[in-house]
């Protein structure tokens, strides 16, 4: 355990569709954004290495189709995954109240060993549409948050960029945190302990 | 024409002074108020058939009431009323002796608000209805009941006669109503749907059908082969050509899953939904699950290989070709199997190219629209192969589909000749 194995981490991308997923992915990965109505069809990963404090890790950002035939993508799919990042447009209410369930989709899919702990991030996109369009507060957006265990919450612009960079850095810490924790349950005491005895913190690489 | 209440039989009940009512005015009399007739004729309507009597069966939605603050009830009044048959109709009718019977849905608004009018303005209506309407009535039946309904009939108690009291069934739900008529051919309002579902996660009707959705589309019946495109298709379609096609993201937006299932439950029991309340992406949802849910995908997994062939990069048959093929022919020709090709060149491809003939405004091409319902089209036991066949060939199938209907459609053998066709795609034979 002392040699930092290279880490890769995967992140899911759920949500209704039209709510920015793919947008909200291409601004981080590859800082662009494009106003074109383009369904995503399927399934499709971008990969993208960050440095999480001082650790380099590689994310696999899952973009997902909003459709409704993906709803239950599959255990395949949701295996392994490290966070899982529930998307909806601030603007239209309805994807806001699906947020549930595609929650619960994926805690049933992924079948995490503690549910309860699994990282979630909402993101709430597309806040540079005017404001007399709005639908959902930020104040509602938090509170629901909040009810489902202290869920990050952001509000975003893929288009201009707004919030994009921090979201996914809590995302990525996250997606570490819950990456390492699962080793942690994995690996026998000993071999725990003897990584917590490690004076240097376990920077040992 | 109203005449003054009866005071003859008990001596308890209050007198109340005759009061006029004058009809609303005529639809082309300058003084004639559509917004008010709109509002009007969504708190009262006929629709159904009485079983008591077999005369007519009205409906009142007390969610369609509208805000006393906003709305003055008394030139409403008129307009409601005359939505009502009146006394010389029921005297003349042929219909169930001139006898009717009413539901009144009592259930308030999704929000959970209900406007209750004027206390003196349910009164006065009750005497402007005229004795022979009052009389003819068979039954009132009152489904989701709330105070302020309890509260008018006590306050009626004075006035009105104990038989019409006995002529008042209370009924708690949708469920319940359906073992005293045939809820199935009565028009019920979006608003009553969802005040019911949370009274009651689920409609039970006494015998129900099997249900619309996974059921194979052309069935046989006595011998027969149904040829016809299952209603909630070819209903879906009318709605979205006449109202639909300018929503952006229509096919893509996913529709609200509680509307959405209400609505495929009202289908499930053959009962017709106002599509209009329901809304476009309502009705393409629809569409998409029933795709979703045929018994036999449109694409079934034995042909996922011969589709990989016909779509691969490297085969040199046109685009026009490889469609004709899987559209047209049979089965043991290389076609798709009988029901897709049938739902496929009549319904879906028709529907979809003429929503992407709309593209700029509802922003869905060919391609999108091809991504957005592929998905619908496969269902095997593997997920991950079912999407990779949908996003390859059957995505190229549709997209192609679409843009080459117009040039493809003379092909098919339902198809009239162009005289009687209108000019927009699909025709009086496809829906």
């Amino acid at each position: 355990m002392s040699a930092r194995k290279k880490v890769l981490l995967k992140v899911i991308i759920l949500g209704d569709s039209g709510v920015g997923k793919t947008s909200l992915m291409n601004q981080y990965v590859n800082k662009k954004f494009s106003s074109s109505y383009k369904a995503t069809i399927g399934a499709d990963f971008l990969t993208k290495e960050v440095m999480v404090d001082d650790r380099l890790v590689t994310m696999q950002l899952w973009d997902t189709a909003g459709q409704e035939r993906f709803q239950s993508l599959g255990v395949a799919f949701y295996r392994g995954a490290d966070c899982c990042v529930l998307v909806y447009d601030v603007n239209n209410s309805k994807s806001f109240d699906m947020l549930d369930s595609w929650r619960d989709e994926f805690l049933i899919q992924a079948s995490p060993n503690f549910p309860e702990s699994f990282p979630f991030v909402v993101l709430g996109n597309k806040i540079d549409v005017e404001e007399s369009k709005r639908q959902i507060s930020q104040k509602r957006a938090m509170a629901y948050c909040q009810s489902k265990g202290n869920i990050p919450y952001f509000e975003t612009s893929a288009k201009e960029a707004i919030h994009v960079e921090e979201a996914f850095e809590v995302i990525a810490r996250n997606a570490l945190a819950q990456e390492e924790s699962e080793e942690y349950n994995e690996d026998t005491w000993a071999t725990v302990n003897i990584h917590f005895d490690d004076p240097q913190g376990g920077c040992a690489c | 024409m109203a005449t003054p209440p009866s005071t003859s039989s008990s001596g308890k009940r209050l007198s109340f002074p005759s009061s006029k009512v004058s009809p609303p005015p005529h639809e082309e009399h300058p003084d004639f108020d559509p917004v008010l007739a709109g509002i009007a004729s969504r708190i009262l309507f006929r629709s159904g058939i009485d079983p008591i009597s077999s005369g007519p069966l009205y409906v009142i939605s007390a969610a369609a009431l509208p805000d006393p603050k906003t709305t003055d009830y008394d030139r409403l009044l008129p307009y409601v009323l005359s939505c009502l048959p009146s006394d010389d109709e029921l005297a003349d009718s042929s219909l169930g002796g001139g006898t009717y019977s009413l539901v009144l849905f009592a259930g308030g608004r999704a929000d959970g608000k209900t406007n209750r009018p004027p206390w003196g303005w349910i009164l006065q209506a009750y005497y402007l209805l005229g004795r022979a309407v009052r009389k003819k009535i068979q039954r009132l039946w009152i489904v989701h009941e709330r105070a302020w309904i309890r509260i008018i009939l006590e306050m009626l108690q004075t006035v009105v006669s104990p038989k019409f009291r006995r002529k008042i069934i209370h009924v708690t739900d949708l469920s319940e109503l359906s073992h005293h008529i045939n809820i199935c051919k009565l028009e019920i309002p979006l608003q009553v749907y969802l005040h019911d579902r949370k009274l009651c996660p689920y409609i039970q009707i006494p015998h129900p059908p099997p249900p619309l959705f996974g059921e194979p589309p052309f069935p046989h019946i006595a011998g027969q082969r149904k040829d016809e495109i299952p209603i909630v298709l070819t209903d879906c379609s009318r709605y979205l050509r006449a109202y639909g096609l300018r929503t952006e993201g229509l096919f893509r937006v996913a529709a609200s899953k509680q509307i959405l299932d209400i609505a495929q439950e009202a289908y499930d029991r053959r009962q017709r939904i106002r599509m209009n309340e329901f809304g476009p992406h309502v009705a393409a949802g629809l569409v998409k699950l029933y795709y979703r849910s045929l018994p036999s995908p449109i694409i079934p997994e034995r042909i996922y290989e011969d589709l990989e062939v016909r779509f691969d990069k490297n085969n040199t048959a046109s685009k026009e070709e490889t469609l004709r093929i899987l559209l047209y022919n049979t089965e043991t020709n290389g076609g798709l199997p009988e029901d897709s090709r049938k739902l496929l060149t009549r319904h879906l491809l028709p529907l979809l190219s003429l929503v992407a003939a709309h593209e700029p405004d509802n922003k869905m091409t060919a391609s999108n629209l091809a991504i957005c319902i592929s998905a619908s089209l496969t269902r095997s036991e593997d997920i991950m192969r079912d999407t990779e066949i949908s996003r390859g060939p059957v995505k190229l199938l549709i997209q192609w589909g679409i843009e080459e209907f117009d040039r493809l459609s003379p092909a098919l053998p339902q198809r009239k000749s162009s005289t009687g066709i209108d000019s927009e795609k699909g025709g009086a034979t496809v829906f």
